[in-house]
């Protein structure tokens, strides 16, 4: 604690270090000429200091510079350079709008970092994701999706097809802190996976962070996928959308008040269950599998210093087998935001975020019936602040607390004339607390950038509730012994950490640079995850007296290289993660409804390494990237698997992400995208066994085989047959042709082992596969 | 059919339902491992019902090996219990390779504690322990429409087979029921049969516990429903063996995989179970 306590104050030191000379401060906005959204990442270069800043997700920036004239050079892909000669003689604003059309959208494929700033800035680990690039990337189904835009990139890995789910350096689904303007998202997919909630075009932009996570975000172990929608055009009324082969989708925008402010709506819907309605069984006519969602955006500019923005979402996917049976599912998600600028040197967001999710599955024919219904609520007050020291110093601090409801639910399922079953799974409250602070600190004329923070996080779990205790003298079969039920409002399980998060960049030259990160995360709440369920009837559960929380630490190292004026951007990363009181469910646990579900988890650790290799190019006709990841992934929990450490299912010793566009002419363009990943790690029979006449797989040690490698190559071309010029406001569609596995690799999902269903007594294995390939033709339309 | 017996039976079954409907399926020859003849598969399932009883030996095969397992020939098998030994012996040799029966037993079995101890002659040693478990009088069996039949939910007439018993007092039994057409075994595998917990029975239960096709039932069959008591580790088993097998891989309802549990010592698979048993047999009518 005195080492913490002589660093901190360390750095402390060199942050208040006094500036002799006259110093003036330049602050601002960016915003798109058109539509008068802000731009957030927009690179303000200023060539006299060889330096500068970027604009932050309200598209604001503020520097701090010695007095003098200086060249501002504003740069942001997909929108021309603006350049402007400044004289710093007292404080400044400058608020500039660039044009569209720098360089045509298309052009652009995935940008890792915005163009030098991979070099520049200190974070590392990080990847930004322009939706207009995701757009040209083969769709599954036509469907443009920006989870599987992600899962390209090294250090992602898909949890498989027919699955949005992903993995972050060795960590579990539910490890990623999933938000859309803020608001955590609980269940980022829809139909079973095969979709994500993010209506592409609702979206403006994409952060995930892998790694070097800064200390304002907490609550998940692996990484946190920042969701950012559009604000809406505060100038001009626009309309754009899309008719797919199963959905459509339509996105309407304009100005409430001209300039001042601006609302989005956008919805889409599948109906791919249409089809059903052609079938001759009629079991199948009565059936529907579809999903729906909406976006909603309101953002207001009191004045110069006060803005509010409101978002909403809200979706749903529903699921009728015939007239007997009924699943549905879905998220919703609202913020608020008001952001707010004292002076030069300091802002504020003040945030209220609410998110749900629930499904219901239900069934009746004649007397039987059953249902399950669960929720989970989540109610998130934050506060953030901005305080500009001088150019050298950017300190961050805030504070947050979160009320999460994790109501498993209840499930009822009854026959007349038989034993029903009625199955109350207790909910659990709990609050969530966090305070943070951050500075980021350039050191030596900006060769140095050193940024270090602290969190601390306090869970505390507050009655109505449950608290089990198990007697565990059977290692494999925790029998429970005692429920103590916690009354209204009473505290009675307290978790508090402490997470350093560290980072720093050294600058080699223009073109190279070193960096380094350290982080602690703590995750409280979690998924009880099945191996091979896509299912999304998604149990959490919360920390308590027998699940302590999750820690990881993360270290990670990265080299970073821009050639050819930074056309072409490389980086190496290596990380080691190390993970404390990871869980896994015991041999035969039971997840699903199992009030005593704490009874069916191990605590031990797991470790995870790797290298992620990134080569990529960002402008001129042909673009495209590179991912190679090299990773391994590993848990050693007391009672699984005898104790021996085994692979984490999310384990790939490889996996590698190819993707590139390029622009035959104006009006047509092709893509590819094609993956190659180790195969998942899985628990392989070595033999069988024979019981009262029917045979059983006998299973080798835990996750000790593999599944086949996973590859796919998809393909697309995008006609663009009445490319608009910039300024007009004609209308302009575009054709999307897309193949989705063009050459038809069958991918499983999951391996089954049981005899043949032709030919009984007969030991059969078998893989489920989505089927390829698939094609899809989307029409997108804008005006 | 069995609805209820086995918890969200219905939901999992139906969850599984999908997997049909979104994705597609391949059979694959994978290239595995193989602990062949590694493990002893003991199949001991002892009643009192004064009959002759068998304890089948096995051991485990490759995977993919289409045969029943390699029988475990003149081991020595014996049971214990009550200050009494039993030994059980292969009668023809060679007729059932494998099969250990024991004539006396099954008159003398009483609610205690057995124990198993198989030697083989190459002088590997197993052992298990069952507890025979009270059983409660199975008072009647009656026949009524399945209520999926009503709505023409299968293609065929389903029939449920009702138990009508008073369950002993407290909590913690679990019975196992078994049914016979013509004194023809319908159940013989362990996902055919209907492994059943008092956990949320009512104290007198009128209960569908099995199911019958109206092809495999004509009016005037002599229809038995056989009662008998089991262990909590009995019943898991029979619920896992239904998981690893019949859902094995499912991706919206399967399990991970995993070893069915056994009460047999190390290298040891299969189960050993003492159980009391009741049998009530009518002529079968359709409900009307």
């Amino acid at each position: 604690m005195y080492q913490k306590t002589l660093i901190f104050l360390f750095f402390i030191s060199i942050s208040t270090l006094a500036f002799s000379e006259q110093r003036y401060t330049l602050r601002g906005s960016v915003r798109d000429a058109s539509s008068g959204e802000y731009l957030t990442g927009v690179n303000i270069f200023i060539p006299e200091i060889d330096g500068g800043t970027v604009t932050d997700i309200d598209g604001k920036y503020s520097i701090r510079l010695i007095e003098g004239e200086y060249t501002l050079i504003f740069s942001f892909i997909g929108y021309q350079r603006f350049e402007r000669k400044i004289v710093m003689d007292t404080d400044k604003t400058l608020d500039v709008f660039l044009q569209n059309g720098g360089l045509r959208l298309s052009e652009v494929v995935i940008s890792a970092e915005r163009t030098g700033r991979n070099v520049e800035r200190a974070e590392m680990s990080t990847v930004n994701l322009d939706i207009e690039s995701i757009r040209n990337l083969p769709a599954f189904l036509g469907e443009v999706d920006v989870l599987r835009a992600i899962q390209l990139l090294p250090g992602v890995q898909s949890a498989g097809d027919g699955n949005t789910g992903f993995f972050v350096r060795g960590g579990n689904a539910d490890q990623n802190l999933v938000l859309l303007d803020d608001a955590v998202v609980f269940n980022a997919s829809h139909l079973f996976n095969f979709f994500s909630v993010f209506n592409p075009d609702a979206v403006k932009d994409i952060q995930l962070f892998k790694g070097g996570i800064m200390p304002e975000y907490g609550g998940r172990l692996s990484s946190v996928l920042d969701v950012r929608m559009k604000d809406g055009d505060k100038n001009l009324f626009k309309m754009n959308g899309g008719l797919g082969l199963i959905s459509s989708r339509l996105t309407v925008e304009g100005p409430i008040q001209r300039g001042r402010s601006a609302f989005l709506f956008s919805g889409r819907r599948t109906y791919a269950d249409l089809f059903l309605k052609l079938s001759s069984d009629e079991a199948q006519r009565e059936s529907q599998l579809f999903f729906y969602d909406f976006n909603g955006k309101m953002n207001y500019v009191l004045n110069d210093q006060n803005r509010l923005f409101f978002t909403g979402y809200y979706g749903k996917d529903v699921t009728v087998f015939s007239e007997f049976f009924s699943f549905d599912w879905g998220n919703a998600t609202s913020s608020m935001r008001w952001n707010r600028i004292y002076n030069d040197r300091m802002f504020s967001d003040f945030s209220i975020l609410y998110s749900n999710y629930q499904f219901n599955i239900a069934g009746e024919v004649g007397p039987a019936s059953f249902n399950w219904q669960s929720f989970l609520n989540n109610v998130n007050l934050k506060a953030d602040f901005n305080y500009i020291f001088n150019e050298n110093n950017r300190f961050t601090f805030g504070l947050q607390s979160i009320y999460h409801n994790l109501d498993p639910g209840t499930i009822v399922a009854r026959i007349e004339g038989a034993a029903g079953a009625e199955f109350d799974l207790s909910a659990t409250n709990a609050l969530e607390h966090g305070i943070y602070f951050n500075n980021e600190q350039s050191l030596f004329n900006d060769r140095l950038l050193l940024v270090y923070g602290l969190r601390n996080s306090v869970f505390q779990l507050i009655g109505p509730g449950n608290q089990y205790v198990f007697d565990r003298s059977d290692p494999l079969q925790w029998e429970i012994t005692d429920t103590l039920q916690l009354e209204r409002g009473t505290f009675y399980d307290e978790f508090i950490n402490w997470e350093p998060r560290l980072s720093f960049r050294f600058k080699i030259n223009e073109k190279s640079s070193v960096k380094a990160s350290y982080n602690r995360m703590v995750q409280y709440i979690q998924q009880a995850q099945s191996a091979q369920s896509v299912a999304p009837y998604d149990v959490w559960y919360s920390a308590s007296n027998n699940i302590p929380p999750q820690v990881a630490d993360q270290v990670a190292l990265g080299y970073f290289r821009n050639f050819l004026e930074d056309r072409i951007e490389t980086s190496v990363e290596v990380y080691y993660k190390d993970l404390q009181n990871v869980s896994d469910i015991v041999d035969n646990g039971d997840i699903l409804g199992n009030e005593f579900l704490e009874g069916q988890l191990r605590i031990g650790r797991g470790w995870a390494y790797g290298a992620e290799f990134l080569v990529q190019k960002q402008y001129g006709r042909l673009n495209g990237f590179m991912g190679y990841t090299w990773a391994v992934a590993k848990r050693q929990i007391d009672d699984i698997n005898n104790g021996n450490a085994y692979f984490a299912p999310n384990d790939r010793r490889h996996d590698l992400g190819l993707s590139g566009s390029y622009d035959i002419s104006k009006a047509w363009n092709v893509g590819m995208s094609f993956v190659y990943a180790t195969g998942t790690a899985i628990t392989l029979p070595v033999g069988k066994m024979f019981y009262q006449g029917a045979f059983a797989p006998i299973y080798s040690d835990r996750n000790s085989g593999r599944l086949p490698d996973y590859h796919r190559l998809d393909l697309s071309v995008t006609f663009t047959p009445n490319l608009r010029d910039r300024d007009s406001r004609r209308f302009e569609s575009s054709w999307n042709f897309s193949i989705f596995n063009v050459y038809g690799r069958v991918n499983p999902i999951s391996v089954s082992f049981a005899e043949n269903s032709d030919r009984p007594g007969v030991p059969n294995s078998s893989f489920f596969y989505i089927p390829g390939p698939i094609p899809a033709v989307t029409w997108n339309f804008n005006f | 059919m069995k609805l209820l017996e086995r918890k969200y039976n219905l939901i999992v079954v139906v969850l599984a339902l999908f997997a049909g409907i979104t994705a597609c399926e391949k059979d694959v020859i994978l290239d595995l491992a193989s602990i062949e003849g590694k493990y002893v598969i003991v199949e001991g399932n002892l009643i009192d019902d004064g009959s002759r009883q068998w304890i089948r030996l096995t051991r485990s095969s490759s995977y993919y090996d289409v045969t029943t397992g390699e029988a475990v020939q003149n081991a020595s098998v014996t049971v214990q219990g009550n200050n009494q030994s039993w030994v059980f012996q292969e009668l023809i040799p060679d007729s059932l390779p494998g099969y250990y029966f024991n004539s006396l037993i099954s008159t003398a079995l009483i609610e205690t504690t057995y124990e198993l101890n198989i030697e083989t002659t190459n002088n590997q040693t197993f052992f298990a322990q069952s507890q025979m478990r009270p059983l409660p009088e199975l008072d009647s069996v009656t026949v009524k429409l399945n209520p999926f039949s009503e709505f023409d939910f299968f293609d065929t007439t389903v029939y449920d087979v009702i138990a009508h018993f008073a369950d002993l007092p407290g909590e913690g039994d679990h019975y196992l029921f078994n049914l016979y057409i013509n004194n023809k075994l319908k159940t013989p595998r362990p996902s055919d049969k209907a492994p059943v917990s008092d956990e949320n029975l009512d104290p007198y239960t009128s209960f569908a516990v099995l199911s019958v096709n109206e092809n495999d039932i004509s009016p005037g069959d002599t229809l038995t429903l056989e009662m008998r008591s089991i262990s909590k580790e009995k019943f898991d088993f029979y619920n896992i063996f239904f998981n690893q097998t019949d859902l094995s891989g499912n991706p919206f309802a399967g399990a991970p995989p995993a070893n069915i549990p056994t009460n047999l010592s190390e290298d040891g698979r299969g189960f050993f179970q003492v159980s009391s048993v009741n049998r009530k047999s009518i002529i079968f009518q359709p409900p009307q």
